[in-house]
C-alpha cells in the first residue's frame, strides 16, 4: 500500500472514532440514557445551555448587577461546575460505555494475571480499582479482607459496651445476637498469609471472650474455604437460600431459649431453581470479572398467611410471585437478589394473625431478607429495620418500644452489624 | 481542558481540526487556532483568560516599542527589564500567594480578598514565552510582531499552553505566517499524539497509584523493595506522564503545521546529571540557558564577579523555584545545582573515564534520589524514605506490596522501564519502514488508541456493592 494511502486510511479512521461520540450526542438531541442498571445509579447528562439565561446574563451585566448576572448564567462556568458535569457526562453518555468500560477490565486483568502469574497467591485482584478478589482458579470473587488491630478492637469494646448497656436499661426485653461468619473475617480468606493485620477470624474471638455473658449469640460459622463456596453466591456478596436455611434453624434454636412457647419451626419443602436465570451479582457488577454466573434457589416453605407493611404501607415486598411466574428483568447484570427477596427499606412489618402477643424488632442487613418471614411468623408483629437508615440510626430503641410494642430484639447480619460499627448499633 | 480528557478528544479536537481545515488561508487558520486556544484555556481557567489576554496585549505593545526604541538607536534594556517583570509579577505573586507556607501581609490579605484564589495553569509558560519573545527582541534577534492574532498565538497555542514545550517565537515565526498541513503530518502527527496519550494514560496514571500508596506512608515502616517499587514507579510515572504529554503537544502541533521542539531524549540513559538535563525538559532548560546562564557568563567574562560553578548553580535554583516555591523543590534545584558544579569542577572528568555503564550507573541514582527530594514534599520524611531505600528501616510487615494492593502493576512498570530506554522507539522506527510491519504499526496504534479511551470512559464506572445506602 502505498504511504499516501496508508496514512489516509489511518485518518480516515482515526477520525471516524473522533468524531462517532460527538454525532452520537448530537443525534440523541437531548435524550440521554439517565439510569445504568449495570451501576444501579443514574448518570451523569449534559447540562443544558440556555441561550435566553445567557441573553438575560449579558443585559444584567450591562446594567451592572454583576451579581445578579452570575447566578443567572456566569457563575457555573467560573466556578467551574458546568465543565465538570460536561467532562462527566462525556464519559457517561459515551457511544457504547459498557463495551469500552469491559475493554478497560479486560486489560486491567492481563496486567493482573501477567503480575501473579509465577506468584503462588490463591487469590488476586479482580480489577484495578474494584477492590475485590478473585480466586486463583476464577470461580468465585470475593470482597477485601477484613483488617483486625487496634482501631478494630475499640470499635468491637464501643458494641460490647452498648450491648452492656441495652441488657443493663432493658431487663424486660429479649435481647438475641445472629452473626454471619462472612469471607472476609474468616480464617478461610485465601489471602489472610499475606496480611499481618488480616482479621483471620480474630475478631470474632475477640467479641465472643468479652461480650456479656448474658446476651444470648449464635454464629453461622464458615468450615472451610470450600464451606464458603456452598454457602455464598460467586458473583454477589449475600449467602443462599442453603445457607440461610441453616441460619433460620440456628436462630430457631436461639429465640427458642427465651421463647419456650414458641411456634413450631417452619421446613422447607423443596429447594427449587428459577430456570434460566443467570444472576451476575453485586460483585460482577463492581470487578466486571467474566465469573460463571450464579443460579437463584429458593425454597417452598409452608407459611401462615401474613402481611407485609413497607413504612406503613401494605405493600407486596417480595418480587418473588413475579420471579416464580416469570415476570423479571433478562437484563444481564440486573441484581436479582434484590428482585427477588425486596429491596432494603426503612421500616418493614410483617403482620402475622397468631395467639402470640410477642413482637420483634430485628436490626439487620440485607442478608435477613432471605428467611426473615420465616422468622416473622413466630411473633404477632416483626418489625425489621437497617440502621444505615438515618430514619433509624437516631432512633432510641425506648422509641421503637413505644411505636411497636417490642418484646424481643434480634440483631442479625454480618459483623459490621452485629459486633462492629458502634454507629450501626441500636441506641439504648 | 486536558488532552486526554473525552472532552478533548471526542469534542474539542474533531471540531478544531475540521474548522482548522476548512480553509487554508493563514489569517483564517490564525483566527481559529486563536478561538481554539482560548476555549481550550477558558474551560480550565475561566477567570485567568483576562490575564492571559492582558499579558498577549502588553507584550505585543511591548515588543513594539522596545523595536522602536533600539531602531531609534536608544537602549530599550530599562524598557525590557520593565516589561519582563510586568510578566513575572502575576506569576510570581500567584505562585507565593497559593503556597500556604508563605505568610506575607499582601498575600495574606488576597487570600483574604480571593478565599478561592489558585495558581493557574500553564502561567509559567506562557510567561516564559512572553519572556524570551521581549529578550530576542531587544537582543535584536526578531522583529516585534506586528500582527496581533500571530503573537497571541505564539502565547496561547494550546498544545503548548499547559505543560509547554517552551519556543521561541523566532521557532514558530514562519509557521505561524503560514501554518501548513499535508497529509503525512497529520497522520504522523496523530501517530505522535497516540503515543503520548498511551504514555499518560496506559503507564504513568497507573504508576501514579503506586508512587502515591508508597510516598503516602511517610515513614521507613516498609522494606527496601517497596520502597525501591515506589521510588522507580514515580521515575517512570513522572517520565511517562511528562513525555507523554509532549509527545501529544508535538503531536497536535504537527497536525495543524506547527513543529514544536523536542522536550525528552532518553533522561535516564544520561551519563551525568549535566548530560541529564541535557535529555529533561529541554526546552526549559534551553530557556534557562538562554536567558539566564549565557548572560550570567558573558557578565562573568566582562566582570569577573561570577564564576562558572555559581552560575551554575543560580541556574538550578531557579529550576527549583520553577518547580515549586516549598523547601523540598529549592532543596532539589540546589541538589542538582551542587552535583553540577562538582562535575563541571572535576568529577565530570573522572566519571568519563569510567565505563559507560557505571556511568549510567551513577546518573540514574543520583536521578532517583533527586526524585525522593522532589516527590516528598515534608523534608523531615526524607531521612524515614531513605532509610528505607538502603533496607535500615523497620518494616512491620504491615505495608507490603500486597496490602497496598499495588503488586499488579508490576508489568506496567516493567514496560514504563523498557519505554523510558530506545527500544522501543527503534522497533517502532524499523517497523514504519516496512510496509507491512508499517500496516501492523498503524492497526496496533488505533487498538490503543480505543484502549485509551476505554480506560479514561471507565473511570466513570461507578458500581456499588452496597449501592442501596
Amino acid at each position: 500500500m502505498k504511504k499516501y494511502i496508508q496514512n489516509l486510511v489511518f485518518i480516515l479512521i482515526i477520525f471516524a472514532l473522533l468524531i462517532s461520540p460527538l454525532i452520537f450526542w448530537l443525534s440523541r438531541n437531548g435524550a440521554w440514557t439517565e439510569d445504568s442498571i449495570l451501576e444501579d445509579r443514574k448518570l451523569v447528562v449534559f447540562p443544558q445551555v440556555s441561550v435566553q439565561d445567557f441573553k438575560i446574563g449579558l443585559k444584567r451585566v450591562y446594567q451592572g448587577l454583576y451579581a445578579e448576572a452570575g447566578e443567572v448564567f456566569f457563575n457555573r462556568f467560573i466556578s467551574g461546575s458546568f465543565q465538570r458535569t460536561v467532562n462527566k457526562a462525556a464519559a457517561e453518555q459515551m457511544l457504547l460505555r459498557i463495551p469500552l468500560v469491559e475493554l478497560a477490565k479486560s486489560f486491567d486483568r492481563a496486567v493482573i494475571h501477567s503480575a501473579y502469574a509465577a506468584l503462588p497467591d490463591e487469590a488476586y485482584p479482580a480489577s484495578f480499582n474494584s477492590g475485590l478478589y478473585v480466586d486463583r482458579r476464577g470461580e468465585n470473587l470475593m470482597q477485601d479482607l477484613a483488617l483486625f488491630n487496634q482501631a478494630e478492637k475499640e470499635a468491637i469494646d464501643t458494641r460490647i459496651a452498648n450491648y452492656e448497656q441495652l441488657l443493663a436499661e432493658y431487663p424486660d426485653i429479649h435481647f438475641y445476637v445472629y452473626n454471619i461468619e462472612t469471607l472476609p473475617y474468616s480464617r478461610f480468606y485465601p489471602l489472610n498469609a499475606y496480611f499481618p493485620q488480616a482479621d483471620n477470624g480474630q475478631s470474632l474471638d475477640y467479641f465472643l471472650a468479652n461480650k456479656p455473658e448474658n446476651l444470648a449469640f449464635a454464629n453461622f460459622a464458615l468450615n472451610s474455604y470450600a464451606d464458603y463456596q456452598k454457602r455464598f453466591f460467586r458473583t454477589d456478596q449475600h449467602w443462599n437460600i442453603r445457607a440461610s436455611l441453616d441460619a433460620y434453624e440456628q436462630i430457631y434454636a436461639l429465640l427458642k431459649d427465651q421463647y419456650p412457647d414458641i411456634s413450631p419451626m417452619l421446613t422447607a419443602e423443596a429447594i427449587k431453581k428459577i430456570d434460566g436465570l443467570e444472576f451476575q451479582g453485586s460483585m460482577a457488577r463492581k470487578s466486571l470479572y467474566p465469573v460463571e454466573p450464579d443460579i437463584l434457589e429458593y425454597a417452598n416453605v409452608s407459611m401462615p398467611a401474613y402481611d407485609t407493611y413497607v413504612d406503613g404501607e401494605l405493600s407486596n415486598y417480595s418480587g418473588r410471585e413475579n420471579y416464580l411466574n416469570g415476570i423479571y428483568s433478562r437484563e444481564k447484570f440486573f441484581n436479582h437478589y434484590r428482585g427477588f427477596y425486596g429491596k432494603q427499606q426503612i421500616l418493614i412489618q410483617f403482620h402475622f394473625n397468631n395467639e402470640t402477643r410477642r413482637n420483634l424488632l430485628m436490626v439487620t442487613s440485607s442478608y435477613s431478607r432471605t428467611i426473615q418471614m420465616y422468622l416473622a411468623s413466630h411473633f404477632h408483629d416483626t418489625y425489621v429495620i437497617d440502621l444505615r437508615f438515618e430514619e433509624n440510626s437516631t432512633k432510641r430503641l425506648q422509641q421503637f418500644i413505644d411505636d411497636y410494642d417490642i418484646t424481643d430484639v434480634l440483631v442479625f447480619g454480618q459483623p459490621t452489624v452485629t459486633y462492629y460499627s458502634a454507629e450501626d448499633a441500636i441506641k439504648p | 481542558m486536558l488532552f486526554p480528557s473525552l472532552v478533548f478528544l471526542f469534542i474539542f479536537f474533531p471540531i478544531v481540526l475540521i474548522l482548522y481545515n476548512l480553509n487554508r488561508s493563514a489569517a483564517y487558520r490564525n483566527v481559529i487556532l486563536l478561538l481554539a486556544s482560548l476555549v481550550f484555556y477558558t474551560w480550565g481557567e475561566p477567570v485567568y483568560v483576562f490575564l492571559l489576554l492582558l499579558l498577549i496585549l502588553y507584550n505585543w505593545a511591548a515588543g513594539r516599542w522596545i523595536d522602536k526604541k533600539n531602531a531609534a538607536g536608544g537602549d530599550a534594556g530599562l524598557l525590557t527589564g520593565i516589561s519582563i517583570a510586568v510578566n513575572l509579577l502575576p506569576l510570581v505573586l500567584l505562585k507565593a500567594a497559593t503556597t500556604a507556607q508563605f505568610n506575607l501581609p499582601l498575600l495574606n490579605a488576597l487570600r483574604t480578598q480571593f478565599p478561592n484564589l489558585r495558581f493557574p495553569l500553564g502561567i509559567s509558560f506562557f510567561t516564559f514565552s512572553a519572556i524570551s519573545y521581549l529578550v530576542d527582541v531587544n537582543r535584536g534577534e526578531i522583529e516585534a510582531e506586528t500582527n496581533l492574532l500571530r503573537l497571541a498565538n505564539y502565547m496561547a497555542f494550546f498544545p503548548k499552553l499547559l505543560q509547554g514545550p517552551i519556543t521561541r517565537f523566532k521557532d514558530m515565526q514562519t509557521d505561524l505566517a503560514s501554518p501548513r498541513t499535508n497529509l503525512d503530518d497529520i497522520a504522523d502527527g496523530l501517530r505522535r499524539f497516540i503515543i503520548g496519550l498511551t504514555k499518560k494514560v496506559l503507564i504513568a496514571d497507573n504508576l501514579a497509584v503506586v508512587a502515591d500508596k508508597v510516598f503516602g506512608l511517610q515513614g521507613s515502616d516498609m522494606a527496601a523493595g517497596l520502597a525501591w517499587y515506589g521510588l522507580l514507579a514515580f521515575a517512570v510515572q513522572i517520565y511517562m506522564d511528562f513525555s507523554g504529554y509532549t509527545d501529544m503537544a508535538i503531536g497536535l502541533a504537527r497536525m495543524l503545521g506547527f513543529k514544536l521542539p523536542e522536550n525528552f531524549n532518553f533522561p535516564y540513559l544520561s551519563r551525568s546529571i549535566a548530560d541529564f538535563w541535557r535529555r529533561w525538559h529541554m526546552s526549559l532548560m534551553n530557556f534557562f540557558r538562554t536567558y539566564i546562564f549565557m548572560p550570567l557568563e558573558i557578565a562573568r567574562r566582562k566582570l569577573k564577579h561570577f564564576r562558572q560553578q555559581s552560575n551554575l548553580l543560580i541556574v538550578f535554583l531557579v529550576t527549583g523555584f520553577w518547580h515549586g516555591i516549598t523547601p523540598n523543590f529549592i532543596l532539589w534545584g540546589l541538589y542538582f545545582g551542587l552535583i553540577s558544579v562538582l562535575e563541571s569542577s572535576f568529577l565530570g572528568r573522572w566519571l568519563k573515564k569510567l565505563p559507560v555503564f557505571l556511568q549510567r550507573v551513577y546518573a540514574l541514582l543520583l536521578i532517583l534520589i533527586g526524585w525522593v527530594f522532589f516527590k516528598i514534599e515534608d523534608v523531615a520524611n526524607w531521612g524515614p524514605f531513605f532509610k528505607a531505600l538502603v533496607g535500615a528501616g523497620q518494616p512491620s510487615g504491615l505495608n507490603t506490596a500486597r496490602t497496598l494492593n499495588i503488586l499488579m502493576y508490576f508489568p506496567l512498570l516493567l514496560l514504563g522501564i523498557i519505554a523510558s530506554t530506545p527500544l522501543f522507539k527503534e522497533i517502532y522506527d524499523r517497523m514504519r519502514k516496512n510496509k507491512v510491519t508499517s500496516l501492523v504499526l498503524d492497526a496496533l496504534l488505533v487498538g490503543v488508541f480505543l484502549l485509551c479511551t476505554a480506560v479514561t470512559v471507565s473511570g466513570s464506572y461507578q458500581a456499588f456493592l452496597y449501592s442501596e445506602f
